[in-house]
């Protein structure tokens, strides 16, 4: 089973390995200008990390969209499952690309945290903070779960970039038009805009008693989710959209 | 090897190729890298107001270290009594004690004599309540000098006082805005008004039964006092000081380089020696006997340069890892054409 799956793997980060660069290229030098360019220092060291994991999970959407996008949509328009499909099973190529795949987002995103805690050195000195770590670790998390919702959308549309076009108006307006719709004191841990705020919020020493929750004119406006709500909700989208785009893969018709 | 861009010509109605001549191709990687470097190194800096000085401060940490600590003899040359602690708060008599400076956010403008006033007020200790309690308040002081404004450089200092590392995160114990005139000789107007002033509160015959009086200014004292309250100088440093402890008055000081040496009077002579960097900030401090021994010695460094340090190394790296593949490569290339 490890072999063929390990052998696909291989192939995959040979296959991704320009984009990878690219992605990386581009990440280091925009959080290497950036570093120099403040003219005022978040104060204090955690709103640093803040400021800079404000943005960048734009950064994180762009880059699994163009690594998961064609995962399985491509292995029908380039119709390259014909000749690899016969060789090793379905299962066997979708776990191979996607851990690649994921592998290279995640290193990615590493890159991303390594700069940010340099600068964060070189801006605030010794020592750093900790916290940074967990919320890396909850961007893996959350990586894993967008990828695996990519990779469902991937699984039946026709094209990449109508995974991406969809995952980037999922984002920007879908979970708040949602939001907007649904009874405002239903947590939206559906969300992932609202997911991707606890890997912002993590970063301050003293999260654990933030209020999560404001009111204004009867709204219930919810800030930021628990970590428990957090790791659960991503673990079953995990689940749920790993599970089907397998199943989905495993039964369309080439 | 041609390099070209893709473009659809709309004319022709087709794709076409532009070719990219290595001459701009290199043209475009050396504007790329002027825009880098101009970003990174601050060439490309904002001007922050009319002066003949630029004001290279820029946010970041400064960690402050006691490189030298020899506490009898600065009691037996300076005073009995007195300690480091008096100048530096914290640990500041330990050797191997830090201190961490941080410098937040950045500001200029203008501000009026009132404002600077009330700098010396808190060199000379004066209490201000009670000069306004007698009509000589803020209102007092806009209508006598109205009309004059100085330019000012600003910055905000957090400070971690001198402790024992490692240091802690976030525990800074003072947090202040900074001052700096960007044209010193600006101080020779503000004393002679301070001087005017100080006159007519002495001879003021009310002041005089109550038994209150300000002080004379003094610039030697004055400068000790800007050099314990994180006097900072625009560039160049020799210019600017010259032009401060001139404007001043200063019969005790003078400039060497980048550095300003007070001469200073305690038990015996002794001698207080701060260099400044290219930021403008203070480098090293010194303490030393008349004889030139060293009685006390701070040093400082910057975090970011082994950020750059760390840059660097993975830069080179990048670089001889392309060229071990570059020439692994050409040499694969070669065998393939021999065979």
């Amino acid at each position: 089973l490890f072999k063929p799956v390990f052998q696909t793997f291989k192939f995959e980060l040979y296959v991704q390995r320009i984009k990878f660069i690219i992605f990386s290229v581009v990440s280091f030098i925009v959080a290497f200008i950036s570093g120099f360019i403040n003219r005022v220092l978040p104060w204090p060291q955690y709103s640093f990390y803040q400021s800079s994991l404000w943005w960048f999970v734009f950064t994180i959407l762009f880059s699994s969209s163009f690594f998961f996008s064609s995962i399985i949509c491509s292995e029908y328009k380039k119709k390259t499952g014909l000749m690899i499909i016969p060789l090793i099973t379905r299962q066997e190529l979708f776990v191979g690309k996607f851990l690649a795949n994921y592998l290279y987002v995640v290193v990615f995103a590493a890159i991303h945290y390594i700069i940010m805690y340099i600068l964060a050195f070189e801006l605030y000195g010794p020592p750093l903070i900790s916290t940074p770590l967990i919320s890396f670790a909850f961007v893996t998390l959350f990586i894993l779960a967008l990828c695996c919702l990519i990779s469902f959308f991937s699984s039946f549309m026709p094209s990449p970039a109508y995974v991406i076009i969809i995952i980037m108006a999922l984002y920007v307006f879908g979970f708040s038009m949602i939001q907007s719709i649904i009874d405002s004191s239903i947590e939206p841990l559906y969300s992932f805009s609202y997911l991707y705020k606890i890997i912002i919020v993590i970063n301050n020493p003293d999260f654990s008693v933030l209020d999560r929750i404001s009111e204004i004119d009867g709204t219930i406006y919810w800030d930021f989710p628990t970590v428990e709500g957090a790791i659960l909700s991503l673990s079953v989208y995990v689940i749920i959209f790993f599970s089907l785009t397998l199943f989905i893969f495993k039964k369309k018709q080439i | 090897v041609k390099i070209s861009i893709k473009y659809f010509d709309w004319k022709q109605k087709k794709l076409g190729n532009h070719p990219l001549h290595k001459k701009n191709i290199r043209k475009s990687m050396s504007l790329l890298f002027i825009m880098v470097f101009s970003l990174t190194m601050g060439v490309l800096k904002p001007s922050y107001a009319n002066s003949d000085y630029s004001f290279s401060v820029v946010p970041g940490t400064q960690i402050l270290e006691i490189d030298h600590c020899n506490l009898q003899l600065w009691k037996e040359t300076i005073n009995h009594t007195s300690s480091p602690l008096d100048w530096f708060p914290g640990n500041s008599n330990q050797t191997g004690a830090q201190s961490k400076k941080t410098v937040r956010i950045l500001a200029f403008g203008e501000c009026d004599t009132y404002t600077l006033f009330l700098m010396i007020y808190s060199a000379y200790d004066i209490d201000y309540f009670e000069l306004s309690d007698y009509g000589y308040d803020s209102n007092y002081l806009r209508l006598n000098f109205a009309h004059r404004y100085y330019n000012f450089w600003a910055y905000d200092l957090a400070i971690d006082y001198f402790m024992m590392p490692p240091l802690e995160d976030n525990s800074y114990e003072s947090s202040e805005m900074y001052k700096i005139l960007s044209h010193p000789s600006d101080f020779s107007t503000l004393i002679d008004d301070y001087n005017n002033f100080s006159e007519t509160v002495n001879n003021d015959p009310l002041m005089q039964s109550l038994n209150i009086s300000i002080p004379e200014f003094d610039g030697d004292y004055f400068l000790q006092y800007l050099i314990f309250n994180e006097l900072a100088t625009a560039l160049p440093s020799n210019v600017y000081l010259n032009e401060l402890i001139d404007a001043l008055g200063c019969e005790n000081a003078s400039v060497q380089e980048s550095s300003l040496i007070l001469n200073c009077k305690g038990i015996s002579n002794y001698q207080l020696e701060i260099s400044y960097n290219e930021q403008g900030l203070m480098d090293t401090f010194k303490v030393k006997t008349e004889d030139g021994t060293l009685i006390y010695k701070i040093t400082s460094w910057y975090p970011k340069y082994v950020v750059y340090t760390i840059f660097g190394i993975i830069i080179a790296g990048i670089i001889g890892l392309s060229a071990v593949f570059f020439y692994l490569s050409r040499k694969k290339i070669k065998f393939f054409k021999e065979n």
